[in-house]
């Protein structure tokens, strides 16, 4: 177990990105289901097949097939957005949902375990060294970071309120997509555990991601 | 809507949120779900979680121009073609699948009689079992199906186990569960289920495959059908 994060123990800051910029996708999604308009799609692709393209590279290492999956997300976009009800979840959420199912549906057999680009713990990495600069004071974020950079922070950043071992059975979930035995054969620790971590950590996301819906 | 008594643990929910349950877990939380409004608002409170990975996720670089893919977006005309398609598939199912669990009606044989369906393991006692290799990763995916008041061998597990009720009610030391129930058992966890009296009890049982831990529990038991 990685004990370097036993300082982070506080609450989940609601570290959402900007409402504005979130309602902005939202009603962007929910016109595009009434009025099917080709460059509301554009925009909404150029924001989110990138995103939803990293995602599933998570779970493929290929990226052609990351790409192609990432193309079938949108297109269902297009083909559900009459189904996209803004009162029940950001686009964002929706979006991801169907990203999911995309993958889940490809897994015929056994889960592909195919090699991952990003791990644990070269996120957590990160995440030790923010600490490490909020600890002594905090700087400002550089206006030259670049977007990757920023945006693994923010990753970072929302496992932040979790202890240690919270964050990594979150991440090994949503990121790895790991079952709980398959966790618990990783980590070395009895399924129980791997549930009652997760139990504690959904009170955790529950908390601080209740308001924003 | 049904509102179910017993839902599946917060863990599990999450981890379906997450994408991370196996099939056959995953396909029963699908027909949870569809009963059960109170699962519902949670998961979509935990998936609101994908959604702000996803938009904090390092965005990837495109290959492919958009062009492709718009030259595939249908017409408005299409999609409603599409829809209209959907709402009238009713696909046909034996009469004990309640209309929540139609996402089990797929994996079902249809070209078989329901009678030749179930296969008898011990008195009172028959199943069906989903040995479709989606199912691969859970160690077992199967129906039961028990006679009014069959007593089940009392018996633990080496993983964990999820049963959702489908028709009829049983009754174990952690309480009773009727249709749409899950009982969401942890490893450890050792029960005895008697089918209540009036009615077949008709439920998806999920085991979960054990990986390294297979001898860290004890086994209490090896229950007669494989468990
Ligand atoms: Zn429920």
């Amino acid at each position: 177990m990685d004990s370097r994060l036993t300082g982070a123990t506080q609450e989940i800051a609601a570290k959402l990105p900007p409402s504005t910029e979130s309602a902005h996708w939202n009603q962007i999604l929910t016109s595009l289901g009434q009025q099917h308009d080709k460059q509301q799609f554009i925009a909404l692709y150029e924001y989110f097949a990138p995103k939803v393209k990293a995602y599933l590279l998570r779970f493929t290492s290929v990226d052609a097939q990351a790409e192609e999956l990432a193309q079938e997300t949108l297109l269902q976009v297009w083909r559900k957005a009459h189904l996209y009800d803004a009162s029940k979840a950001a686009a964002s959420t929706w979006i991801f949902c169907l990203a999911r199912n995309i993958w889940i549906d490809l897994q015929r057999s056994a889960k592909q375990r195919i090699e991952q680009n990003l791990d644990f713990y070269d996120d957590l990495s990160l995440l030790q060294e923010q600490q490490t600069v909020q600890e002594s004071g905090g700087i400002d974020e550089p206006e030259a970071a670049n977007l990757a950079q920023r945006s693994k922070q923010q990753i970072a950043e929302l496992l932040r309120g979790l202890p240690a071992l919270q964050a990594q059975l979150v991440y090994k979930s949503y990121l790895e997509g790991k079952s709980h035995s398959e966790i618990a054969a990783d980590l070395e620790i009895p399924i129980g555990s791997v549930k009652s971590g997760l139990r504690l950590a959904f009170k955790k996301l529950q908390q601080s991601l209740g308001v924003s819906l | 809507m049904m509102s179910p008594k017993h839902h599946p643990d917060e863990a599990t929910l999450l981890s379906y949120a997450a994408g991370s349950l196996s099939a056959g877990a995953k396909l029963l939380l699908d027909c949870h779900l569809a009963c059960c409004e109170s699962c519902q608002r949670k998961v979509a409170q935990v998936e609101a979680f994908g959604g702000e990975l996803l938009q904090a996720i390092p965005s990837a670089v495109m290959h492919r121009s958009i062009d492709q893919l718009l030259a595939k977006l249908d017409t408005p005309e299409q999609l409603q073609a599409l829809q209209d398609g959907q709402a009238n598939v009713k696909p046909h199912a034996p009469e004990w699948l309640p209309e929540w669990a139609q996402q089990l009606s797929p994996w079902l044989d249809h070209e078989q009689k329901d009678k030749d369906l179930w296969q008898r393991v011990a008195p009172g006692i028959s199943q069906i079992r989903f040995d479709h290799e989606r199912f691969a990763a859970d160690k077992a995916v199967r129906l039961l199906r028990i006679a009014p008041g069959t007593c089940m061998p009392k018996h633990g597990h080496s993983g964990s186990e999820l049963t959702l009720i489908l028709q009829g009610s049983y009754s174990d030391e952690t309480g009773r569960f009727c249709a749409g129930d899950v009982a969401d058992l942890d490893p450890d966890i050792k029960h005895q289920p008697i089918a209540d009296r009036d009615t077949p009890c008709i439920c998806l049982i999920v085991t979960d495959a054990p990986l390294r831990f297979e001898g860290w529990i004890p086994k209490l038991m090896q229950p007669f059908f494989g468990l």
